[in-house]
């Protein structure tokens, strides 16, 4: 038998990995997911929108979600409900961990709180700090949120492992046009606006973009499930690459298909496929 | 809400079905446990740390960490390379607490220029650079790696790079070695981040372990002593089993203050880590495809612990543990079975009993004054004291032979206890040990140095043998 502790510390990782990923499956991938306005704000902000029910626990994960969005791991720890302490480990576990526990918050806002049997729920909007990388894959601009709260000697814990963080992805519809714009950008040999980690898959048929001549269109948009080489995309981000990537023909001279992550405010271009 | 807690139940179950299915999971050093002696991507090697200028303004520590073992030169067309699928880290814990206090992190993606090709390289390779001297661009080489490297302390992330890239390997005097020589090309794949001062290399690697493999798991065969073996032999010379293969290696080189907070000892461990899922299709022509979150499958840090101190039934365990639950091998390492072996493969010697709490400073807590944390948690760490000259086990440099260190310590060359009276065993570690003395001091497997020259400069590691050459 493994240390208690390892097992431990590989199901929390666990777990929370697959919050957002279970978070996401409750949408069909490939139905529009939720707008979202393209500001996000870039520090902690408690904006009150209404007048809470239950003012202590909504406080609780007032709390919680300030000492996040400082970066103070070790006092977010305080707020966790006894269960969740131990689910983490110890609080310098909750620490080391929590690149892979949950994405850096930047603002939240309440929107609501409700008393269900003897815990309270508190939904909230969260601002994150958008990024793609290979390390913990899509963070988006923000997420919805219901918060966990329970009551343990008379103090108000959140429930992390109960709680839910449901990422809020950009509408398909705004796909073709980023790849068209980086189309253009490509065959004016400029700079593209293009994921910095650099293109996955086949590149070098971007390359050949450049000083391309012939009319260039681009076709509806698919899910990267529907592509048959993505592996590439999902060795770099995980399995959540199926939910918010999209792929997008790009019929000219040098067929091929774009792929693109909604980061931040707009789509970006982060592979290239051989054309179906 | 009841949906994610039936989610809970559901990875609960998946999760104990993975364990029971790998049986813990992960390893470290040269195919040293079951189930990472068939993945040697992601088998940690070696790990080295040491400090240059100690006690100056200018003082870095050097980490180095090596993954593929006996890494044969001529392997294409698919030459070795990093694993795209896996995370490769390198951890620092700076409180003695034996949790990591700072992470590198490294992600690895390949980009085939040229899918219609079986070549590797499909001309002569160059190197494009950037204006600080960086590759941009190997023109040429047809199978690119490229990587992210993220610094994360206490959980936030402080520095990254992404789109470096690594050099290609060294394919042969055609390929990499006419219009650019192979050390330009590789040079130019060292990497600066930023205003941290940190600098960062991957990249393939001459394999410079020295260690008669061959021999030493031969019945622990050392060869200069193959006359006093159980089952002896003629003496012969040390053979280099590592002579002729490369490694991938990981180099950083880290201003100190940057590492350590009030403790001047730090602790180092590397490991890599697998998503808990592998998924063969062949829809579509589809390769595989990974899900799941990380899980660690290798980890190093101390030489040869897992390699010979731990057991059989107990390595992949090991590979699968973090170093704050190391109190589970401690048995292993107060009664080595080492220790029993070489007075019975080896008559006449004689090995200090259990309790060896030389063993356990060594290779568990550090030495008191020497490379010990103030607040230790025992745990299996490559310790350095970055206020003073580095040199193994005080940190690990290249050119330290810790095959011979090791044999020697666990013949009880630093037990503070006495050969008259060797059931007593050890009550620490001592620099006056009564077992310093032939033939304990004097054990070796009869190997030393390495068939390449080290560098004096980043990134240290010798360069690569070429496929041509070998």
């Amino acid at each position: 038998m493994r240390a208690e502790e390892d097992i431990r510390r590989s199901l929390f990782r666990g777990v929370i990995a697959a919050l957002l990923l279970v978070a996401c499956n409750a949408a069909p991938a490939a139905a529009p997911t939720t707008s979202v306005p393209a500001t996000t704000t870039s520090t902690v902000a408690l904006i009150p929108a209404y007048s809470p029910d239950n003012r202590d626990a909504v406080a609780a994960v007032e709390g919680f979600l300030t000492a996040e969005g400082q970066g103070n791991f070790s006092e977010s720890f305080d707020f966790l409900s006894a269960v969740d302490q131990e689910q983490a480990g110890d609080r310098e576990a909750w620490v080391a961990d929590h690149l892979f526990l949950l994405p850096p918050i930047t603002g939240f806002q309440f929107t609501s709180d409700q008393v269900v049997d003897d815990r309270v729920e508190v939904m909230a909007q969260l601002e994150l700090r958008p990024g793609l990388d290979e390390l913990v894959g899509l963070t988006p601009a923000q997420a919805d949120a219901i918060w966990v709260v329970v009551e343990e000697d008379d103090e108000w814990k959140v429930a992390f492992t109960e709680s839910s963080v449901v990422p809020l992805y950009l509408e398909d519809s705004g796909a073709p046009a980023a790849v068209s714009r980086w189309v253009e950008e490509r065959r004016q040999c400029a700079t593209p606006t293009e994921w910095e980690g650099g293109l996955l898959g086949f590149p070098a048929l971007a390359d050949q973009l450049c000083d391309a001549s012939g009319a260039v269109e681009v076709g509806e948009v698919t899910t990267l499930a529907d592509a048959a080489e993505s592996e590439p995309f999902l060795a770099a981000f995980g399995p959540e690459v199926g939910i918010w990537a999209r792929v997008v023909p790009v019929m000219s001279p040098t067929p091929m298909r774009a792929v693109v992550a909604p980061i931040g405010p707009e789509w970006v271009v982060i592979g290239v496929l051989e054309a179906a | 809400m009841k949906r994610l807690r039936t989610v809970w139940v559901a990875l609960v179950a998946l999760a104990a079905l993975v364990l029971a299915m790998v049986g813990g999971a992960g390893a470290s050093s040269h195919r040293e446990a079951p189930m990472i002696s068939e993945d040697p991507v992601a088998d940690n090697t070696d790990l080295y740390a040491w400090v240059r200028n100690p006690g100056t303004a200018q003082s870095t520590v050097v980490l180095v960490a090596n993954w593929i073992p006996l890494e044969e030169p001529a392997s294409g067309p698919n030459f070795w390379k990093f694993g795209d699928d896996a995370l490769y880290t390198i951890h620092i814990d700076n409180d003695g607490d034996a949790r990591q206090d700072i992470t590198y992190y490294f992600r690895f993606q390949t980009q085939v220029k040229d899918p219609n090709t079986f070549l590797y390289n499909n001309n002569v390779i160059t190197v494009e650079t950037n204006g600080a001297g960086e590759a941009v661009n190997y023109p040429g080489l047809n199978v690119q790696q490229s990587y992210t490297m993220s610094e994360v302390r206490d959980g936030n992330r402080t520095a990254t790079r992404s789109s470096m890239l690594t050099p290609p390997v060294n394919v042969g005097t055609r390929s990499t070695n006419t219009a650019t020589p192979y050390a330009t090309l590789a040079q130019a794949a060292e990497y600066s981040l930023g205003n941290t001062g940190i600098k960062v290399f991957a990249g393939q690697r001459d394999e410079a372990f020295p260690v008669d493999l061959g021999s030493i798991f031969d019945l622990l065969g050392l060869r200069p002593f193959n006359d006093a073996h159980l089952i002896p032999l003629p003496v012969e010379a040390g053979v280099n089993t590592t002579d002729g293969y490369n490694v991938h290696s990981i180099v950083l080189e880290i201003p100190t203050s940057r590492l350590v907070d009030k403790d001047e000892v730090i602790g180092v461990w590397s490991t890599t880590e697998r998503r808990t899922n592998r998924i063969y299709s062949n829809n579509s022509g589809e390769r595989l495809s990974h899900n799941g979150p990380w899980v660690q499958v290798s980890r190093l840090g101390m030489p040869l612990v897992n390699e010979v101190i731990i057991p059989l039934g107990f390595k992949d365990r090991f590979n699968a543990s973090h170093p704050v639950n190391d109190a589970q091998f401690l048995d292993f390492v107060v009664d080595p079975e080492l220790g029993e072996l070489i007075p019975f493969l080896y008559p006449g010697v004689v090995v200090p009993g259990e309790p060896r709490n030389d063993l356990v400073a060594i290779f568990l807590t550090g030495i008191p004054g020497i490379n010990q944390p103030a607040n230790v948690r025992p745990s299996e760490q490559l310790r350095l004291n970055t206020s003073t000259e580095s040199g193994f086990p005080n940190g690990r440099l290249l050119t330290d032979d810790v095959v011979d260190v090791e044999i020697q310590a666990v013949a009880g060359i630093f037990c503070d206890g006495s050969p008259s009276a060797p059931d007593e065993g050890c009550a620490g570690p001592t620099f006056t040990s009564e077992y310093n003395m032939p033939p304990n001091n004097a054990l070796s497997d009869g190997v030393s140095g390495n068939d390449m020259p080290f560098l004096s400069d980043f990134p240290y590691m010798p360069l690569p043998l070429s496929g041509y050459d070998s």
